[in-house]
């Protein structure tokens, strides 16, 4: 969840403006009402699996429900929840199929989550996506996001 | 991929595209304003090859926008 120690920032301080703006619209992206944060959560570490970018599959809040996590490591998801099971939907296409996102799966996050939310879930999926990518292209992809105790 | 909105505009009497999509979510759409202008008007890469990286990522990811 892009901690102070996260090597990403260390990175993006050689550019303190951009840093910056980029903590602010993740933060942005984080808070958005009316997303439930689990479903946030479980949305980056599907993004994170499917990318096998480590630093992101093992930044985990501690309320998030370890039952999950298989189903978020293999994408095998059909005894998550409904809502959940929306989210992950799109999650899974983000990354490498996009164009392959039916009307039908964005109406049915629309339904769940309200337009306002469904904009904030499709640009939660494309930022961990580009949080991925970033990592992996910078070769953080292993490197713990956070400070122990943090 | 859709060739039609996928979801209404926010602002009355105004068509869905990117801006008006987005306005569902203000501070969302305001820090990736801030975001996006940083990358655009600040940064130490050429603003050339900038669009040039713009574009070609716009026809890898089939982005006719």
């Amino acid at each position: 969840m892009l901690a102070a120690s996260d090597p990403l920032f260390a990175l993006l301080a050689h550019r303190p403006a951009l840093a910056a703006r980029f903590r602010a619209f993740y933060d942005a992206v984080r808070a958005a009402a009316p997303l439930p944060a689990a479903v946030l959560t479980a949305c980056r570490l599907r993004i994170a699996a499917i990318h096998g970018c480590e630093a992101e599959w093992l930044d985990r809040p501690a309320d998030l429900d370890r039952a999950w996590l298989p189903a978020l490591e293999t994408g095998h998801i059909d005894e998550l929840p409904h809502e959940l099971r929306v989210a992950l939907v799109l999650a899974e296409r983000m990354p490498f199929g996009h164009h392959a996102i039916e009307d039908g799966e964005v109406a049915a996050a629309t339904a769940a989550f309200t337009p306002a939310g469904a904009v904030a879930l499709l640009t939660a999926l494309a930022f961990f996506d580009v949080v991925c990518r970033m990592r992996l292209t910078l070769g953080i992809d292993r490197e713990p996001v956070r400070a122990t105790g943090e | 991929m859709s060739t039609e909105p996928r979801l209404p505009s926010a602002v009355p009497d105004m068509p869905a595209h990117f801006g008006s999509v987005m306005a569902h979510q203000p501070e969302i759409l305001g820090a990736f304003g801030m975001l996006y202008g940083e990358l655009w008007q600040r940064g130490v890469v050429p603003s050339t090859i900038r669009e040039m990286t713009r574009l070609r990522n716009a026809r890898v990811t089939d982005c006719g926008f």
